[in-house]
C-alpha cells in the first residue's frame, strides 16, 4: 500500500530514540550534545575553531561515556553521565568565547578590568562626556552665544532641507530630546557588535557607573535639578534601553555571520 | 573647590565600583565549574609531567585530588584555550590508528616558567593560612 493513502494518524512517524539499539542510543545522545555546543559557537568562534572544539568535545565524551560503561552502566546511561559531566553546552560555549575574547597577552587594563567592561565602558563613557558637554554648554550658554554658526538659516536650508529640524529648531532641540533618546540605541547596538557574551550584563554595569557620575558631576556643575533629573533619566530609560539594545545587536549580528558564513560555504 | 572634592570622590568611587564590576562580572567559573585562576594554576601543574589531552588533564587532577576536586570537565577548555592564546601552553592534533584524534597540549618554556611561579604561590599561600588556622587554636589534633 502506498504510503500516501495512509490515514493521518496511521502515517509513520519519525523513529523515536528508543527504537534504536543502546549504543546508537549513546552515540545520538552524544552527537546531539556536541550540535548544541557548535550552535552556540556559530556567529562567535571562526569555522576552523568550531570544528576544532566540536572534535575535541566529542574524543572527550567518547573517553568519559567508556568510564562509566566500564563500570557495568548501559551504553545510554553512561553517555547520559558524561555529558552532564561535560556540563551544560551553551555555559561552555560562553566560557569558550569569551576565552578567546579574553586571552591572550592582553593590556594591564583588559585583565584588570575584563575586556568586555572596558568596551562598554568607553561606549557609555564616550556618550556620557557628549551628553554632558551638550548640557554644560545649554546651561552656560542660554542665549546660545556658543552656538553661533556661519550660515545664515537661508543658506543653511540650502543645504539641510525639509524635513531635517535644523535651522527652524535651535540646537537646544538636539540636546533636550534628539541626543538623550536615540544614544543608548546607538551605545546598545554598538556593544552587542563589540562584545560577543553578554553585552548587556558589561552595558549595565557601565551604565551604573555614568549614572552615579552623571548624578555627582550634575549637582556640581549644573544645577541640582538638572543634575537629579539627569542621573533619574538615565537609570529609567537609558539603562534598561541599552542593555537591551545591546542584546538584540547581538543577536542581530550573529544572525549576520550566520547568513554569511553559509552563504560563503555554499555559493555555486 | 567643593566641586573639586566631590569630583575627586567621584573618582574614588567610580574605581570602587569598576573593582567590583570586573571581580563580579567577568568570572568563568560558575555552578560546578572551576575558578579561573584554580583552573589555570591546576592545568600548569599537570602539564609539567608531560603532554596530556583534555580527558587526560581532567582525570589526573580528579586522581591527584582524590576526587576532592570534582568539576565540569568542559570548563576546562576555555583555560586551555586562554593559556594556548597568551603563549603558555602549545597544542597539535594527534591519530592513534584505530582511535579517534584529540588535541595534546604541552608547556612552553614560558608556561613552564608560570607553572614553577604558581606553585611558589600557592605554597606560600598555603603556608600563611595553616598558621592563621594554627594561631586560633584550631590545629588538628597529631
Amino acid at each position: 500500500m502506498a504510503t500516501n493513502s495512509l490515514p493521518r494518524e496511521e502515517m509513520p512517524g519519525p523513529p523515536l530514540l528508543e527504537d534504536f539499539d543502546d549504543e546508537s542510543q549513546a552515540r545520538a545522545l552524544v552527537e546531539d550534545y556536541l550540535d548544541h555546543l557548535a550552535a552556540n559557537l556559530i556567529g562567535r568562534v571562526a569555522s576552523e575553531d568550531r570544528a576544532r572544539l566540536k572534535d575535541e568535545a566529542a574524543f572527550h565524551l567518547e573517553r568519559l561515556t567508556a568510564h562509566y560503561a566500564s563500570q557495568g552502566r548501559p551504553q545510554r546511561a553512561a553517555a547520559e553521565m558524561a555529558i552532564q559531566q561535560y556540563g551544560d553546552p551553551s555555559q561552555i560555549a560562553d566560557q569558550i568565547t569569551l576565552s578567546l575574547y579574553e586571552g591572550g597577552r592582553a593590556s594591564r587594563l583588559f585583565k584588570f578590568f575584563g575586556r568586555a567592561n572596558v568596551t562598554a565602558f568607553a561606549i557609555v563613557g564616550f556618550a556620557q562626556f557628549v551628553y554632558v558637554l551638550l548640557l554644560q554648554l545649554r546651561v552656560f550658554a542660554p542665549s546660545g552665544a556658543a552656538y553661533d554658526l556661519p550660515l545664515d538659516p537661508g543658506d543653511m536650508r540650502v543645504l539641510l532641507p525639509w524635513p531635517l529640524p535644523l535651522p527652524q529648531h535651535p540646537l537646544d532641540f538636539f540636546v533636550l530630546y534628539v541626543y538623550p533618546i536615540l544614544a543608548p540605541f546607538l551605545i546598545g547596538w554598538l556593544a552587542g557588535r563589540w562584545i560577543p557574551v553578554r553585552p548587556a550584563r558589561a552595558v549595565t554595569g557601565a551604565m551604573l557607573v555614568a549614572i552615579i557620575y552623571s548624578f555627582v558631576v550634575g549637582v556640581s556643575v549644573l544645577p541640582q535639578t538638572a543634575g537629579l533629573l539627569l542621573a533619574i533619566f538615565q537609570l529609567a530609560f537609558w539603562l534598561p534601553i541599552s542593555a537591551a539594545m545591546a542584546e538584540a545587536s547581538l543577536a542581530m549580528n550573529l544572525r549576520r555571520k550566520l547568513r554569511r558564513s553559509y552563504g560563503e560555504r555554499h555559493v555555486a | 573647590m567643593l566641586g573639586a572634592v566631590v569630583q575627586l570622590c567621584h573618582f574614588g568611587v567610580q574605581y570602587v565600583l569598576i573593582s567590583r564590576i570586573s571581580t563580579g562580572k567577568l568570572r568563568m567559573a560558575e555552578d560546578k565549574g572551576l575558578q579561573k585562576s584554580t583552573a589555570t594554576t591546576l592545568v600548569l601543574v599537570v602539564l609539567l609531567d608531560g603532554a596530556r589531552h583534555g580527558y587526560d588533564i581532567a582525570r589526573e587532577v580528579e586522581r591527584r585530588s582524590e576526587n576532592r576536586l570534582m568539576f565540569s570537565h568542559g570548563t576546562l577548555y576555555p583555560v586551555l584555550y586562554a593559556l594556548e592564546k597568551s603563549g603558555d601552553l602549545e597544542s597539535c592534533w594527534e591519530q592513534p590508528i584505530g582511535e579517534r584524534k584529540r588535541r595534546v597540549y604541552a608547556l612552553t618554556d614560558s608556561g613552564r616558567r608560570e607553572a614553577e611561579k604558581a606553585i611558589a604561590e600557592w605554597r606560600e599561600f598555603s603556608t600563611a593560612m595553616s598558621k592563621v588556622i594554627g594561631a586560633n587554636g584550631h590545629e588538628q589534633p597529631a
